[in-house]
This record gives structure tokens, C-alpha cells and sequence, in this order.
């Protein structure tokens, strides 16, 4: 009963993205002049704002069900499906990210589990780390077109579409590899020591790393860690923020645990402040760079509300390693997206 | 003028090097997602308190 729930879940959504892949491919900004660019924008997003909430709700379905954010999806997805620019598609899923992580606050706060120290600790490195990530997206927008193969392709799409395919290679081969070992842990086929050993030797060392100013963190049992590796491990994500339009949590989230040391339930609540923060400072500091689109984020924000419940009503019918399974073959199909996308723009647009 | 040309129109043509954000649409940018979530979230706590159901939490 779990298993074909969850197959039937996931083909409904897998043909609900390739028909709309089918039905959007060619479509995009193509204009070169910036007040013909701007119109073309506005009626491609005015016009399909309907198919873009129902890829919002798409996307939200699949963060609910698989527990995570979707920013990683959202953002290529957007350019692949609909053509829209990275550097708004970036700014306007960090627009809906704050509303969704807003509306997550609300129902969390009862909870409590906030370690609010090491949260405002944090946010001084997660600003600083989305305001990088957001300088380098607008470097990277302002940085022209290159020629490949007597194409003309912009230098943005290029370096985004690479740092996509890397990043969902990553997490979906992460996604894959933890899944089948906890599969392979509950049939009882792996040692539960060697199961349970996360800790390399880098993440051992910087939970050790003496570097002064040390901080004490009560709120998570941490009697003493270095400012360096909080602030660190806020930077990194917050550059994945400004830069890719993510929440980060799927590095913040191990960090919390396995660098500082924090229990699951505070690492949860944490790292929830800290998206509603990283969202939050993200909207501003692209909206002051003309990435946010207002309609756009109203069609991803009533998209996503919805499909979020309806995932999360889902995951109850499926098992845990088996639903992380799915998400990491779901990042293989991104992957397979962006590849064609670009194959297409290369050599055949 | 509908919602959706109020929004575009609010941006102005953002890809023109001369552009320069009005405040209207930085405080929209902001207020539009976090006025929603505040909203969808404090209605999705009176479903659960009216009904005495929880509902799914999601990802964020």
C-alpha cells in the first residue's frame, strides 16, 4: 500500500513536469533590448501565471512530500520550463521562500526548539554570505554572452546551468547513498556502528578547532565551540542562498548536527529561523537589484502553500528511505533537464 | 488594472541599467511573501484548533 502510493505519487508528478516541459520548451526572454526584454518578461510570467502557480504547487507538493524546501528544484526548473532568467528566478523563489518559511514560523513557534543564540550568532555569517552570493549572481548578469559552437549564450546561464547540475549531482547521489544504507541498515544487512558513523575526520576537527573567540551555546548542551565555525557554516549557506536561490538547509541541517553538535529537534528549529532570515535579507537585497518579480512570486507563493499540504498529507502513506530514494532520482531528472536545456541552446537553439 | 498588472507595473523595467527600485516595490517585495505566510499560517493553526486535526508540516 505504501510503495504504490508512493509510485503513483511520484508519476503524477514526474508527467506533470515533462508535459509542461513539453508544452513551455522554445519559450523564454529572447530580446536583447532591456525595455523589450522587460515586456517580454512581464507577459510570459502575466500570461502563464496560471501554469506557474500549478508549478508551484508542483514543487511545493514535492518539498512537502520529500520534506525538504524545493528552492534546488524550483529555480532551474523555472529556467528550463518557462525560460525565465536565473537571476529572477533566484530572486523571486527567495520571495516565496519567505513567505513559506513565515507561514512555518507561525506553525512551529508553539515548538520552541530555537537555539537563539547560536541563531543570531549565525545571521551575522548568512547576511554576509547572501550578500556575496547575490553580488556574484549580479556579476555574473552584468558579464555578457560568450560564443560556443557560433552560439551566443549568456556567460549567467552558462555558470548557473554548471553549478545546478553540479549541485543536483550532489545532493541527489547524497540522497541516494544515505537511503539505500538505511534500507540496508533496517533489513539488517549493515553493521548499525558503521550506519550511524557520519563524523569524517574534516567534521571532526573543526567541532574540535580552538580558533579564538570560543562561544558556549547552552540551548544545545555545546559547552564551547569556535565563532569561526558557526559563522562559517552561515556564510556557506548563506551564499548558497543569494547566489542559487536555496534555503541551504540540506547543508545547514547536518552542519548544525554533525559540526556543532546540536540535538535533531533544536538543529530543526534552528535552521528553520535561519531560511526565514537568509529568505528574508535574500528578498531585499535582490528585490534592490531588480531580481524580484512581484507576479511571479504570487504565483509560486499560491502554488507552493497548497502543494506543501497535499505532500506532507502524502509522506504519511510512504517510508522514510524510500521517499529520500525518490527525492534523489527526482535530482537526477533536474539534472537531466538542465543538461538538455543547454544542449539545446548550444547546438540546436 | 488587475492585481497582476498593478505587480508588473510596480517593478518597472528592472533589466535597464538606469533602473532604480521605487520604494513601493521594496516594501511590496518584502510585505507580499511574509504578510501571505503570516496569514496561510495562522489560518492553517485555526484549522487544526477548530477541527482538532493536525495537518502535514512539509518542508520549511
Amino acid at each position: 500500500m505504501k510503495s504504490k502510493a508512493f509510485v503513483i505519487f511520484l508519476s503524477i508528478l514526474a508527467l506533470l513536469v515533462l508535459s509542461s516541459a513539453l508544452a513551455f520548451a522554445g519559450t523564454g526572454v529572447l530580446a536583447t533590448d532591456c525595455v523589450k526584454a522587460v515586456d517580454e518578461l512581464k507577459n510570459l510570467i502575466v500570461a502563464n501565471f496560471f501554469y506557474l502557480a500549478l508549478f508551484g504547487f508542483i514543487i511545493g507538493a514535492m518539498g512537502g512530500f520529500f520534506g525538504v524546501g524545493g528552492g534546488f528544484l524550483m529555480v532551474p526548473m523555472l529556467n528550463v520550463i518557462f525560460g525565465i532568467p536565473y537571476n529572477v528566478a533566484v530572486g523571486s523563489d527567495l520571495g516565496q521562500m519567505a513567505g513559506m518559511s513565515a507561514s512555518a514560523t507561525v506553525r512551529h513557534m508553539k515548538f520552541g526548539n530555537i537555539d537563539f543564540k547560536l541563531g543570531f550568532l549565525m545571521i551575522v555569517g548568512t547576511a554576509t554570505g547572501v550578500e556575496v552570493g547575490a553580488q556574484v549572481l549580479q556579476a555574473l548578469k552584468h558579464v555578457g554572452i560568450i560564443e560556443i559552437a557560433s552560439k551566443q549564450i549568456s556567460i549567467m546561464d552558462l555558470v548557473m546551468s554548471i553549478v545546478y547540475i553540479l549541485l543536483l549531482i550532489f545532493l541527489g547521489h547524497g540522497m541516494i547513498k544515505e537511503s539505500l544504507r538505511t534500507m540496508k541498515r533496517q533489513a539488517g544487512r549493515l553493521d548499525l556502528k558503521a550506519a550511524d558513523a557520519p563524523a569524517s575526520g574534516v567534521v571532526l576537527r573543526l567541532r574540535a578547532m580552538k580558533l579564538p573567540p570560543m562561544v558556549s551555546l547552552p540551548a544545545s548542551g555545546i559547552e564551547s565551540i569556535s565563532l569561526w565555525v558557526v559563522l562559517g557554516i552561515g556564510f556557506a549557506t548563506g551564499f548558497l542562498s543569494g547566489m542559487l536561490g536555496v534555503g541551504g538547509g540540506f547543508i545547514r541541517m547536518p552542519a548544525l548536527v554533525y559540526i556543532i553538535g546540536c540535538p535533531t529537534v533544536v538543529a530543526v528549529g534552528t535552521d528553520l529561523f535561519e531560511i526565514m532570515f537568509s529568505a528574508g535579507y535574500g528578498v531585499i537585497t535582490h528585490a534592490f537589484k531588480g531580481n524580484v518579480n512581484l507576479v511571479l512570486v504570487l504565483a509560486l507563493l499560491l502554488g507552493t502553500t497548497i502543494g506543501a499540504q497535499v505532500g506532507a498529507s502524502f509522506t504519511r502513506m510512504a517510508g522514510g528511505p524510500r521517499v529520500r530514494l525518490g527525492f534523489g532520482v527526482l535530482a537526477f531528472v533536474g539534472v537531466i533537464m538542465v543538461v538538455v536545456k543547454l544542449y539545446i541552446k548550444i547546438f540546436a537553439g | 488594472m488587475n492585481i497582476l498588472d498593478f505587480l508588473s507595473d510596480l517593478s518597472g523595467n528592472t533589466m535597464c541599467p538606469d533602473w532604480s527600485p521605487s520604494i513601493a516595490y521594496i516594501v511590496v517585495a518584502v510585505a507580499l511573501p511574509v504578510c501571505f505566510g503570516v496569514f496561510v499560517g495562522v489560518a492553517l493553526r485555526l484549522v487544526e484548533k477548530v477541527f482538532g486535526v493536525e495537518l502535514g508540516r512539509g518542508g520549511h
